[in-house]
């Protein structure tokens, strides 16, 4: 019995422009997002893993969504004006970005931050919504006296806890949470991640997690899905996908981690760069740099194909 | 903390004051030719008149003494007499004067502030595109041309050549007004024109560095996650982004005092607005040194307090600041 | 050679830009004018060649003034004037504000805080008002007005250059050569002076624009040079003379247009070099 999923992206492609021409840093990316699940999104900076988040929430700068579906519950948010999208933002699709603490307005305190969130889209009064946020913020393990701060009197985990609290305060069907504690220290990160985790499992909120990390989706998805050059290269229950990665570029972020799984090879590393997206080469775009390369790599590209249920790999030797 | 600082800032003012006063007391002493020369306005005076005169300014004491007599006379609001008023002391002139240069430039810096705003905030949206090419042409055009030939075609166009408005002068004189209503009318009507021509002079530079700090702060991640929670095109440019920009505008707000009262007396002189512009032009026409001086302390007064207030209006603005140092 | 394939990037870049190709060529044509204004004129600069107050004719293409002077001729000979002013106070202003923002950015310490302070002191003072006093006691004349400029106009250039000089201290081919035991004098002519250039540059050509401005404004004050008339000094006159009253737009449209023109010119140039400028900077 399948129910239709939450999220489902088909064929999304978005382009950047830059004085050279357009630069298509999302190329035909499919997922969906069942209620309730964590799904991570891995891959190198420059991949277009912030771009997908971006293109969810139609917030890409500089640039555009260029064709594709994104279905959230019956909507398809490509369709909508900008003033139903400001209905769905937030109120079903939040998201904590990249740096979370740079996502508070420092001239405002972040108490009014977090009531603004809840007075744009419910009709309730400023003390009501002042009451919810003090929820919330316990929820998060703040004190309800921190609603009065501005943000820079507040530590960056502290931010971090409160653009989770503001991104809970709608309690939305689906958060984004873009490499949401890179700029922590690791003992901090692991208590942020804890507690995002706890929140999403207790909430039943389903979460599109992007990391470049895999140790930290590791311990908060149920699926991951690995991104190369704007293409979904590899995309499988977590566990399994970490154990037993199909797709050598998998394969090598897997080692790079060497406390992940089995595999407790010293980080290999990957020689080179990613393909310029400008233009992209002829054939698979992992071709130059994969230890597994032939001839047919650099002629035919590789299509997504399902190696296990659930699980699949592109790749011509998966 | 908040404490030291305005100590702090009010003994910077009290010191460019001080430089003021000490510019205006070296400026004629530095000059070729004797101070009463300068002082008889190139009259030939006999004898007695010219020991006259170098009692009645002090000018036989050494300069030192000169000077602490004459800061003492400015601390105590003693501007010297006036030549061309002669003997009406300047203090009286310039304090008739000082609230018609304080009604023009507040209210145009007001307009500035606010012309600057929105089309700086409509062309950093829209950067790059058509509108903001336009803007930011108009802006430069205007930036680029003299504020009192500006004064002047408006003058011919809507004084002369409409008759909409008035040709010059603060109020109709000799007028009986019926009502208040009636007096303010007057009043604002020969206002609208010297205003207005300040405000396209001056407006520019508000645009350009409101335009040049949202495109920065556009980029921001708390603009980006204002409009993620679904905040209108509106709330999200004005609440969230232009609110950040807006720190610099204030700053240069303080600047743009000089430049106003610079500008004040352009647009007085052209409108014949009985301000300390005005004054001051006059002063120089009839070479009325005492009032010309008279005239850039209270624009040095104006500048200071202008500025003051800025910087104390800023730290209510800015949060971050209350805090730092 | 590199050095010119350099300056060649620059310039192709800085021609794509449509203002400030226009800007150049506008300049370029006051330019010409002033050289040849003997040839383009019919009249001399101050014959009494018609009526007072003739409407532009024929003979007379932007009429006549109050004394039956050919506008047109007075306005070319007073681009001279107007342009001749702007170019040396512009030039001074460049040299002192340069040089102190060098000496202050590149020594630092207790010269650079007190030059600094200086520059914000005549920073924050008005300056149309200090200049107009100054003026006023040195009497009307073209150098007057060269002089009183110089005084208040440097300062901001010299901020600029001091922080450009402050970023440039700490980069490590500085570093280097000091290591090699080159003098200050030395490292500031060989290293720092070729870096602000591109800054010095595109400011001076602003100054020029804001010299222009002022030189106009002082000289409708009635603290120019009556003897040697530029725009703003014909501007002076006609107000004095009510060119208005008498409806002779003639005498007041055509200098402010000069003016404009003119600054404008410059500082689509001066606009268009800095953002060149900048971002070849920023590209390095």
């Amino acid at each position: 019995m399948k129910a239709a999923p939450l999220l489902s992206v088909e064929n999304l492609v978005t382009r950047y422009f830059a004085p050279e021409g357009a630069v298509t840093a999302v190329d035909g990316v499919d997922f969906t997002v069942r209620r309730g699940e964590a799904l991570g999104i891995a891959g190198e900076s420059g991949c277009g893993k912030t771009t997908v988040a971006l293109s969810l929430m139609r917030l890409v700068r500089g640039g555009e969504v260029a064709s594709g579906r994104i279905v959230l519950d019956g909507t398809s948010l490509l369709d909508l004006s900008r003033r139903e999208l400001d209905g769905v933002r937030w109120e079903k699709i939040a998201l904590v970005p990249q740096a979370a603490m740079d996502g508070l307005n420092p001239v405002y305190r972040v108490g009014d931050q977090i009531v603004e969130a809840i007075t744009a889209h419910r009709a309730v009064g400023k003390a009501e919504a002042r009451n919810r946020a003090s929820e919330l913020l316990a929820k998060v393990g703040l004190a309800a006296s921190q609603l009065r701060s501005y943000p820079h009197e507040l530590s960056g985990g502290q931010r971090q806890r409160i653009m989770i609290a503001m991104a809970l305060a709608l309690e939305p069907d689906l958060v984004i949470a873009d490499e949401p504690t890179t700029a922590l220290d690791t003992v901090t990160q692991a208590r942020i991640l804890k507690l995002f985790r706890k929140l999403q499992q207790d909430l039943g909120i389903a979460v599109v997690f992007i990391s470049h990390d895999l140790s930290v989706l590791a311990q908060t998805c149920d699926r991951v899905l690995i991104l190369y050059a704007g293409q979904v290269v590899e995309l499988g229950e977590c566990r399994e996908l970490l154990r037993r990665p199909r797709h050598p570029y998998t394969t090598a972020l897997v080692k790079a981690f060497p406390d992940l799984g089995r595999h407790k090879h010293k980080f290999a590393g990957l020689s080179g760069r990613p393909p310029d997206l400008a233009k992209p080469p002829e054939g698979c775009r992992f071709a130059q740099r994969c230890p597994r390369r032939r001839e047919e790599c650099g002629e035919t590209e590789p299509a997504l194909v399902e190696v296990a249920p659930g699980h699949t790999v592109r790749c011509h030797f998966a | 903390m908040s404490g030291h600082w305005l100590i702090r800032r009010i003994a910077t003012s009290a010191l460019v004051l001080f430089v003021a006063l000490a510019v205006n007391f070296a400026i004629p002493r530095l000059m070729p030719g004797s101070p009463v020369d300068l002082l008889a306005g190139g009259a030939k005076l006999s004898t007695e008149a010219r020991e006259a005169l170098v009692t009645r300014f002090g000018l036989d004491a050494s300069l030192g003494e000169q000077f602490w007599r004459y800061l003492l006379g400015a601390a105590q609001g003693d501007l010297g007499l006036s030549f061309a008023y002669f003997p009406r002391p300047v203090r009286e002139l310039v304090a008739q004067a000082l609230p018609w240069t304080l009604l023009v430039i507040l209210s145009s810096l007001v307009l500035q502030v606010l012309i600057g705003y929105f089309a700086g905030v409509a062309s950093a949206w829209n950067a790059g595109s058509r509108t903001d090419t336009v803007l930011s042409t108009v802006s430069l055009v205007f930036f680029s041309t003299p504020l009192f030939w500006v004064a002047m075609v408006l003058l011919y166009v809507f004084g002369f050549q409409l008759g909409w408005l008035p040709l010059g002068g603060a109020y109709t004189i000799g007028a009986a007004y019926t009502s208040l209503f009636a007096r303010v009318g007057d009043i604002v009507s020969h206002a609208v024109l010297p205003v207005v021509s300040l405000t396209l002079a001056q407006y520019a530079a508000y645009q350009l560095i409101l335009r040049n700090n949202l495109i920065g702060v556009r980029k921001e991640q708390y603009v980006l996650i204002a409009e993620a929670k679904g905040l209108s095109d509106a709330k999200v440019k004005h609440k969230h982004a232009a609110r950040n920009a807006l720190l610099p505008v204030v700053t240069f707000l303080g600047l743009s005092f000089a430049m106003s009262v610079g500008g004040a007396v352009f647009v007085e002189s052209v409108f014949s607005y009985p301000g300390i512009g005005k004054l001051m032009y006059d002063s120089v026409v009839s070479r009325d040194y005492p009032t010309l001086q008279g005239c850039f302390l209270v624009f040095a007064l104006v500048v200071v307090a202008g500025n003051f207030l800025v910087d104390v209006a800023y730290r209510f603005l800015d949060p971050r600041i209350q805090y730092a140092s | 050679m590199k050095r010119q394939e350099k300056w060649l990037r620059l310039w192709r870049r800085f021609s794509r830009r449509k203002t400030a190709v226009f800007g150049l060529c506008v300049v370029g044509v006051f330019i010409v004018a002033t050289l040849l204004a003997p040839v383009i004129v019919p009249y001399g600069p101050s014959d009494r060649a018609g009526e007072p107050f003739e409407a532009p004719s024929s003979s007379h293409w932007l009429g006549t003034n109050d004394i039956g002077v050919d506008v047109f001729s007075e306005l070319v000979y007073a681009s001279r004037i107007s342009l001749l002013v702007g170019l040396v106070a512009a030039g001074v202003i460049v040299l002192v504000g340069t040089t102190v923002g060098l000496i202050a950015g590149y020594f630092g310490g207790y010269v650079d805080e007190a030059l600094m302070r200086v520059t914000d002191l005549v920073l924050i003072l008005p300056r149309l008002p200090l200049m107009i006093v100054m003026a006023a006691y040195l009497g009307p004349s073209i150098w007057t007005i060269v002089l009183v400029y110089s005084v208040v106009g440097w300062a901001s250039l010299a901020r600029q250059i001091r922080a450009q000089v402050l970023s440039i201290r700490e980069s490590s081919f500085i570093e280097a050569s000091r290591a090699l035991g080159a003098g200050k004098g030395q490292i500031i002519t060989d290293h720092v002076l070729p870096n602000v250039i591109g800054i010095v540059l595109a400011n001076g050509v602003m100054e020029i624009m804001f010299a222009i401005l002022a030189e106009s404004g002082l000289s409708f004050l009635g603290l120019g040079d009556p003897t040697h008339k530029s725009w703003g000094v014909m501007l002076y006159f006609a107000q004095l003379q009510g060119a208005f009253l008498r409806g002779a737009w003639w005498w007041i449209f055509p200098p402010g247009l000069c003016i404009a023109a003119l600054a404008c010119a410059f500082n689509f140039v001066g606009t268009a070099l800095n953002d060149v400028l900048s971002f070849s900077e920023a590209r390095q």
